[in-house]
């Protein structure tokens, strides 16, 4: 089985990668930053994980930062980016990181079509370290979060 | 040339119509359906070269779309998706899809998966139908 640290060692290794490939842009991984950033909210994405395996894939964006990244794949300028385009960009990237790290799971599982809200404060943000991945990408801030739990026979 | 894309997201729409006209210059016709329903509607409607199909979407999944219009149009059809299991690549391979290739990819994977499709087929004693598809597996490294 996949340990709690494995999995956000992967699920780091795959979001940097998307960024990249997908954005453009390079990802730093940063120490947690819940300290100063408690009162910004975020935009989140998050797709279920179920089947053999339950769980959840969730990527915590700042709100400037998910409207580089829709800039980005729409092909336009960051001040066009309208919050539509937002939410369905950063749906997007969630569903791409998410399907990345299911394949790494044995056994049957399937994914859930990705959910995103906007205006979430940090403070929703599960505290254990271990579960959270911390992003830099030019001043704003990239948060991911995994949990995920073998089904009962 | 007439590709349809067929993505829930505009946003990958987007990316991918961008990438197909640096590749194949504007010329080549991209259209766009945001479901399977939509997709399936366009393809009775429209003699497409090839169909780029995401995989999870909601209501119909692509892979319901491609069975839905194989055997009536006899489209050809690849699948660009985020989940690339063992298990989706069999049943895309059964279902009678030309190649899948991972999210994210690059312009280059992007291009070998078209041309092997797009281009004119080698004499049959030269390449199977499992070995054109395995070629156009795309090599992640992703862990």
């Amino acid at each position: 089985m996949m340990s709690a640290s494995m999995a956000i060692s992967n699920l780091n290794e795959i979001t940097e990668t998307v960024w990249s490939m997908v954005l453009g842009m390079q990802l730093s991984r940063v120490a947690s930053g819940r300290g100063h950033l408690g009162s910004e909210l975020f935009f989140l994405g998050r797709v279920s994980i179920s089947g053999h395996w339950q769980g959840a894939v969730t990527l915590w964006c700042s709100s400037a930062l998910a409207r580089r990244a829709a800039a980005a794949m729409f092909g336009k300028e960051v001040a066009d980016a309208e919050d539509g385009e937002v939410r369905d960009a950063l749906g997007e990237l969630t569903n791409i990181v998410g399907g990345n790290f299911k394949t790494l799971l044995k056994g049957e599982c399937s994914l859930s079509v990705p959910n995103v809200m906007d205006g979430v404060p940090l403070g929703e943000l599960t505290a254990d370290p271990a579960k959270n991945g911390w992003f830099d990408c030019d001043g704003g801030t990239l948060v991911v979060n995994v949990e995920f739990q073998e089904a009962a026979p | 040339m007439r590709i349809l894309v067929v993505d829930d997201s505009g946003a990958m729409r987007a990316v991918i119509r961008r990438m197909l006209h640096e590749l194949y210059g504007l010329a080549t016709l991209v259209f766009e359906a945001e479901s399977a329903e939509e997709a399936e509607r366009a393809i009775e409607g429209t003699n497409f070269d090839l169909v780029l199909a995401n995989w999870n979407m909601p209501a119909a999944t692509g892979l319901e779309l491609l069975e839905r219009v194989r055997g009536r149009f006899g489209v050809r059809f690849g699948f660009i998706t985020s989940d690339t299991s063992e298990e989706h690549q069999s049943r895309a391979r059964a279902a009678g899809a030309c190649f899948v290739l991972g999210k994210p990819f690059t312009r280059r994977a992007l291009e070998r998966a078209l041309d092997e499709v797009l281009a004119p087929p080698p004499p049959a004693s030269t390449r199977s139908g499992r070995a054109a598809f395995d070629s156009q597996q795309e090599a992640k490294e992703l862990p």
